[in-house]
């Protein structure tokens, strides 16, 4: 070909097995607005139920996306486990959000405008996954944090919703801008906007991680890259509800449309997750033989930073749980809680760790959703989510409660559930790491996150005094009125969480193979 | 004189501070707005001064992408800052406080 335009022209099959589900959401958008303009009557239900559809063609070729050789059409993008695990995330997130909002969980009426910014939010989401460089990093970010801020402002005519939208863009754009202003000085000392080198990229390939493998003397413990490194965090710790980037998160969750809130709290976290791991991976090294003295004491210092930031965002979010009534609010501070526990994986920067955060990721899916799903079925049919709402429900909704709290016990952490199997493995990886360095920080750090899941014990436990121990005199009178729709819905989300308590190890053994050339 | 790239990076430094102590201050929606343009602008200035300096295309092309992000995010910030003063008449994000707890 004339002038190596060949260059320029994307090999369709090589983008196709590894960005199929990417390539499927962003042909989809185009697509469900001409869909909205041909049809005329039930626009939504139309065009709905056309996004379900794409959406679950995107997920099924997320499934079987090729991750094998994990160099990417450019080294722009990675398709490596890590991107592939994310993304199924989002996809499958994207796809529960969608069967929600279509079923009108959420009393608003949606539009067609809505599945289209569904659909941009899940493609910015799985591209945050596989971003590997740092204007990528931020366009993808931003994908999925734009429609973020116009999905959670979607109800309208509720003040309330327009509130948690101006709150959520306010403190998006900020951290964001604090994100970008922390790569634009990384991208200054490696000289490079990659993150991470891919392996079978072209010969000379330099990234951050193998700039500062080889340059270890120039940038390791220097204040300014340190400081750098803290930027880019808070922008990702915003994105994933951590402290002290957390504030947004109850008032966005409580006046966002119940099902946004489920994706906001599981696709949000997750890409801010790859994009964190990617990041740390990047700005650690690596790990390997080129550690040396020098860099493995910057690494501690950004482990520290880290561990700093696990431990302040689990104990605010358990704590300030304490004293909530209202159930959506509950949930979001435990949605911060939780974020903490996922950090403690990434303390230990690590391939176990890695896997962890994998697996607590798969778990968090169904807990979060299944949680949130059935607090909008209490606001629907008894018009509040205050904890009074389920006072009685153990004997007049027994099929709700019980599955109810299955998800409680799950997001606990206690057995028999998959949420015991998604701690242990957190756990494990700190005090294992602990001892092998004979570090006493990460023993007392493995034993606050212990403390901790006692805290949230506590607020969890509300709701079953209140479904099963109330004055008896709720005991009677109307339950739920759960359609056939409703209830399998809570029964898909409820059955994964005591399949995966007996068979967990299927799902981590996955993680552990998607997670094999990180770090 | 001549200018070397910490004076790029001074004044980048110098908008971002601006930028953070606005956005601190401020409780007016609009005000919370212009001071985030400040800190993206600070990353703007950053990466041409990587540029002017290194010779390199990559940080001018990353400038363009975080321009078109900055005005796109904008757009939706005041899209939603004119849904609440419709409902309010007040734009004031301390005011802003129905969802409390």
């Amino acid at each position: 070909m004339l002038l190596g335009a060949e260059a320029f022209i994307p090999d369709v099959s090589a983008l196709f097995s590894h960005f199929g589900a990417e390539v499927v959401l962003a042909l989809g958008i185009p697509l469900l607005l001409v869909a909205d303009l041909f049809t005329r009557r039930n626009k939504e239900s139309v065009t709905g139920a056309l996004s379900l559809v794409l959406l679950t063609v995107a997920l099924v070729l997320g499934l079987w996306q090729d991750s094998s050789s994990s160099v990417g059409l450019t080294s722009l993008l990675r398709a490596d486990g890590l991107a592939k695990g994310f993304r199924v995330i989002a996809l499958a997130s994207g796809v529960i959000t969608a069967v929600a909002a279509l079923r009108g969980g959420d009393a608003v009426r949606h539009r067609t405008e809505f599945f289209v910014l569904l659909m941009g939010a899940v493609l910015g989401a799985c591209l945050t996954a596989a971003a590997n460089e740092m204007a990528m990093l931020y366009l993808a970010i931003e994908t999925l944090s734009i429609a973020g801020y116009l999905l959670a402002g979607f109800k309208r005519r509720d003040p309330q919703g327009s509130e948690a939208a101006l709150k959520y863009i306010i403190f998006g754009a900020i951290s964001s801008g604090m994100m970008l202003y922390g790569l634009t000085l990384l991208y200054g000392f490696g000289g490079t906007s990659l993150l991470t080198t891919p392996p079978g990229a072209p010969e000379g390939t330099v990234s951050l991680q193998s700039y500062l493998q080889e340059n270890a003397s120039a940038l390791a413990m220097k204040p300014a890259f340190i400081a750098a490194v803290v930027l880019v965090f808070a922008g990702l710790a915003y994105k994933i509800a951590a402290a002290p980037f957390h504030f947004w998160c109850p008032d966005v969750y409580q006046g966002a449309p119940t099902s946004v809130a489920g994706f906001l709290a599981v696709a949000g976290k997750g890409a801010g997750l790859a994009a964190f791991i990617r990041i740390v991976q990047a700005v650690t090294g690596g790990a390997g033989d080129h550690i040396t003295d020098l860099l493995a004491r910057h690494n501690d210092v950004i482990r520290t930073v880290l561990i700093g930031m696990s431990i302040a965002t689990m104990t605010i979010g358990n704590v300030a749980a304490l004293r909530q009534r209202n159930a959506k609010r509950i949930l979001a501070y435990s949605a911060i809680a939780h974020a903490g526990y996922i950090l403690m994986g990434l303390t230990v920067t690590s391939r176990a760790g890695a896997t962890a955060m994998l697996f607590y990721m798969g778990v968090y899916v169904f807990m979060t959703f299944g949680a949130f799903f059935m607090v909008a079925l209490v606001e629907r049919e008894k018009g509040s989510c205050d904890l009074s709402a389920f006072e009685g429900l153990g004997f007049r909704a027994p099929f709700f409660a019980v599955s109810f709290a299955i998800v409680l016990i799950s997001l606990t952490g206690l057995p028999p559930t998959g949420g015991f199997w998604a701690k242990v493995f957190l756990f494990e990886g700190v005090f294992s790491y602990g001892g092998a360095h004979s570090s006493s920080l990460y023993l007392w750090f493995g034993v606050i996150g212990l403390l901790n899941g006692v805290i949230s014990l506590v607020y969890y436990a509300r709701f079953l005094k209140a479904m099963y121990l109330a004055d008896p005199e709720h005991n009677t009178g109307s339950g739920l009125e759960l359609g056939l729709a409703d209830k399998s819905m809570v029964f898909a989300m409820t059955l994964p969480q005591l399949v995966l308590g007996v068979m967990f190890a299927g799902l981590y053994e996955t993680a552990q193979l998607l997670v094999v050339d990180l770090f | 004189m001549s200018i070397s790239l910490y004076h790029y990076l001074g004044l980048g430094a110098a908008l971002f501070a601006i930028g953070v102590i606005g956005v601190v201050t401020r409780r007016n929606a609009i005000g919370l707005l212009i001071g985030v343009e400040l800190i993206l602008n600070a990353a703007n200035i950053n990466l041409v001064g990587f540029s002017r300096f290194s010779g390199k295309l990559e940080p001018q092309v990353f400038a363009l992408f975080v321009i078109v992000l900055a005005a796109a995010e904008a757009a939706v910030a005041l899209a939603i800052v004119l849904q609440l003063f419709d409902k309010r008449k007040d734009v004031d994000v301390d005011r802003a406080s129905a969802l409390k707890g």
